[in-house]
């Protein structure tokens, strides 16, 4: 203690009486970041105006209540030191425990600004809903191996825009499988098209290579699926109707 | 450039690669899409994409000058020249020569006939729909709803945008700008949903409508006089089955194409025939095109504030006016006429039924609903008053055999009628439940259903019913 009459400042170091070696740092109120305010006592209500004679029995007479004055508050002090002897009191040494810090925009991070004239009142208005990716589904879980070795990450992305890029990249392999799928399976529909276009140079090249494409997937076998489901449509189509309608 | 073609498939796959690769880029990107939109419409014609450049054009302008304009009889004036014109060139396109016809028919009928040159015009694919957007663009803007455009990019951009452009849903500007101004996005609950609103559509389209069309519809409808009852009654819910599987699976993949570039277009369909009164079918059936008429046909006219006889005849107009929109014909006329009639009765029944009267049951509603709605669809599928009466007339005839429907075409009208009773938003419940597998996996999935599909289907396919209108 360097002098008695200093208020304690938050840097003080305070030597125990009992424990020489030991240094505390007292807690100590720090100042407010405002300014000291000070309260002026509100000026009394005007009075009310004249009751018209003849009125007075219609009306009650007006209330004598008034406010009490309120008393000024007084201005901000820094507190006094405490007057029970450092000594006296009891204070733990060891440092505290570390606080884990956070950010609290982790927790609620804002939310991106939405035009206001998205926001209708009937959340059905759109075909296709604002969904997000949700939890992980029992069927996720069950092929996120698989998922995994052609790129696909199941977990939730830290931000809208990396979700989003996986989004899209989910999107663009479902859509790349699939016509590779249909161009395999279903190499017959590319062949009927191309044969319909008029007759270029390019349309002749693309009416060849679909051609022999059809043609050596269907030695392979690959044709075999679609040819049994049209078959078995057409069967389905020509039942309880005798001969009409059968495939030909 | 028909949806479920080869040729489409590669024309969305190059835009879909090159609109995501400028994704960064938004207004390059709204650049391509408005050019791919172009050879989208000019593939039918090319000479008819100037029209649409116009069209936005003079939209874009009238609605900027009226946001400029602060005196109020100029924006009136405004408004009315935009809504004369959009009308007018509608009209030419459309109703020329139907009106050019009557006036012949109406000297003739007075004994001065005059030879009066008729156009023999092609109607523009999309026109109708593409001058209602139009419309209600710069009236909302006119009333304040939506601000203007920012760029002239952004109107040709709505009124363009293939997946809308030839039979809509008719998506208003303040659903489609606000997404303009940013940068699309696609989540895998999005993306999983327009995949399989595509395929949805395509089994309805190329399977259910195809097969009921060239089986069944078009053979009844061709000669109604020479097939019985039966035949009749399964061509009529045969074409309402045909006529919804075709109409919402336009506007499926039209939702599920825009939305995997990023963009979400309105509910067009809820399961119409599931509706237990007319007002309720039409809350259901092309929801766009009744809102619209709502919002800028029934409410301008005084909509139901009048007393019930204004209301009444507000009804008529809308529905009398919304029958011309689908062709220039009588029959189409007529069609909305029925519809306006049984809906101001409708209006008529809740005012005027006495209170100590049971309500209906709900099946009785939906039963009655249904059957106004396919009485509707003679008129309209019929090409003119003395088919419709033949066709009406051929259900008195039960001597004669069914020789046309047949127990696969009975269940597939079954399936279409059926598919109206599944639980509500069912696709929505099958993309949660398929938005999270591995993309090979979902991939492989979806390449099955589209083989089945395409080894449904018959050869060749016609174009959606309301490319015509």
């Amino acid at each position: 203690m360097t002098d008695d009459k200093r208020p304690i400042a938050p840097d003080d170091k305070i030597a125990i009486e009992d424990s020489p070696g030991a240094v505390v740092t007292p807690k100590v109120e720090e100042p407010l970041p405002f300014p000291e305010q000070t309260f002026e006592p509100a000026a009394p209500p005007p009075a009310p105006p004249p009751i018209p004679s003849g009125l007075e029995s219609a009306n009650p007479p007006p209330s004598t209540w008034q406010p009490a004055p309120l008393e000024p508050r007084p201005p901000w002090r820094p507190p006094e030191p405490s007057p029970t002897p450092v000594s006296a009191q009891t204070f733990d040494a060891s440092p505290p425990p570390p606080v884990e810090t956070f950010d609290a925009r982790d927790l609620h991070p804002p939310a991106p600004p939405s035009p206001p004239a998205l926001e209708r009142v009937d959340p059905d208005h759109f075909a296709i809903a604002e969904t997000d990716d949700g939890a992980d589904t029992v069927l996720d879980r069950s092929f996120a191996w698989f998922g995994r070795i052609v790129g696909d990450q199941t977990e939730l992305a830290e931000s809208a825009a990396a979700r989003a890029e996986r989004a899209l990249g989910w999107t663009s392999r479902v859509i790349l499988f699939s016509v590779l799928l249909m161009l395999v399976f279903n190499a017959k529909s590319l062949q009927s098209w191309a044969s319909t276009l008029p007759p270029q140079w390019g349309t002749e090249t693309l009416r060849l290579v679909a051609g022999e494409w059809a043609d050596r997937l269907q030695d392979a076998g690959f044709d075999e699926p679609r040819r049994r489901a049209h078959t078995a449509y057409e069967k389905s189509k020509a039942m309880g109707q005798g001969t009409r309608g059968a495939p030909q | 450039m028909l949806f479920p073609t080869m040729i489409f498939l590669f024309f969305f796959l190059i835009v879909y690669v090159a609109a995501w690769s400028l994704e960064r880029q938004n207004a390059n990107r709204k650049f391509f899409l408005v050019l791919a939109s172009w050879v989208f419409y000019g593939w039918w014609d090319w000479r008819f994409v100037g029209l649409l450049i116009g069209s936005a054009l003079f939209n874009w302008w009238i609605a900027r000058t009226i946001a400029r304009t602060e005196r109020r009889s100029t924006r009136k004036w405004l408004i009315a020249l935009d809504v004369v014109l959009n009308l007018g060139v509608l009209a030419f396109f459309k109703y020329y020569d139907f009106f050019t016809a009557q006036l012949i028919e109406g000297l003739r009928f007075f004994h001065w006939e005059r030879d009066v040159p008729l156009l023999q015009m092609i109607l523009p694919v999309g026109i109708s729909f593409f001058t209602f957007q139009a419309i209600s663009y710069v009236v909302d803007v006119h009333r304040g709803k939506v601000p203007p455009a920012k760029s002239l990019l952004d109107v040709m951009l709505m009124m363009s945008f293939f997946p809308h452009l030839v039979a809509g849903p008719i998506v208003r500007a303040s659903d489609l700008l606000p997404q303009f101004a940013q940068t699309p996005k696609l989540n895998r609950g999005m993306a999983t949903h327009a995949l399989l609103l595509i395929a949805w559509g395509l089994f309805k389209k190329t399977v259910i409508a195809s097969e009921l069309a060239t089986g069944l519809v078009d053979k009844v409808f061709f000669d109604p006089a020479s097939h019985g009852a039966v035949d009749l009654l399964a061509g009529v819910y045969g074409y309402a089955v045909q006529i919804y599987c075709d109409f919402s699976a336009y506007t499926d993949i039209a939702i599920g194409l825009a939305a995997l570039l990023g963009y979400r277009f309105p509910r067009n369909f809820d399961q119409p025939y599931r509706s237990t009164s007319l007002q309720e079918f039409w809350r259901r059936w092309h929801i766009s095109l009744s809102t619209w008429l709502r919002d800028y046909l029934y409410i301008p006219l005084g909509g139901g504030r009048g007393g019930l006889f204004s209301t009444c005849r507000n009804i008529m107009i809308t529905m009398l006016l919304g029958g011309l929109w689908h062709g220039a014909s009588w029959t189409f006329v007529a069609w909305g006429g029925l519809h306006g009639g049984v809906l101001s009765i409708e209006r008529l029944w809740r005012q005027f039924k006495p209170a100590h009267w049971p309500k209906w049951p709900a099946i009785v509603g939906l039963i009655i609903t249904f059957h106004v709605v396919c009485l509707s669809w003679i008129l309209f599928r019929s090409e003119s008053f003395d088919m419709a009466l033949a066709y009406l007339k051929g259900f008195g005839n039960w001597s004669t055999p069914a020789m046309e429907v047949t127990p696969f075409l009975w269940l597939l009208i079954g399936l279409g009628l059926g598919m109206h009773f599944l639980p509500p938003r069912a696709v929505e419940r099958v993309t949660q439940m398929f938005r999270n597998l591995p993309s090979p996996v979902f991939a492989c999935g979806l390449a099955v259903v589209l083989l089945l599909v395409d080894a449904m289907r018959p050869e060749g396919i016609a174009p959606f019913i309301y490319y015509q209108f």
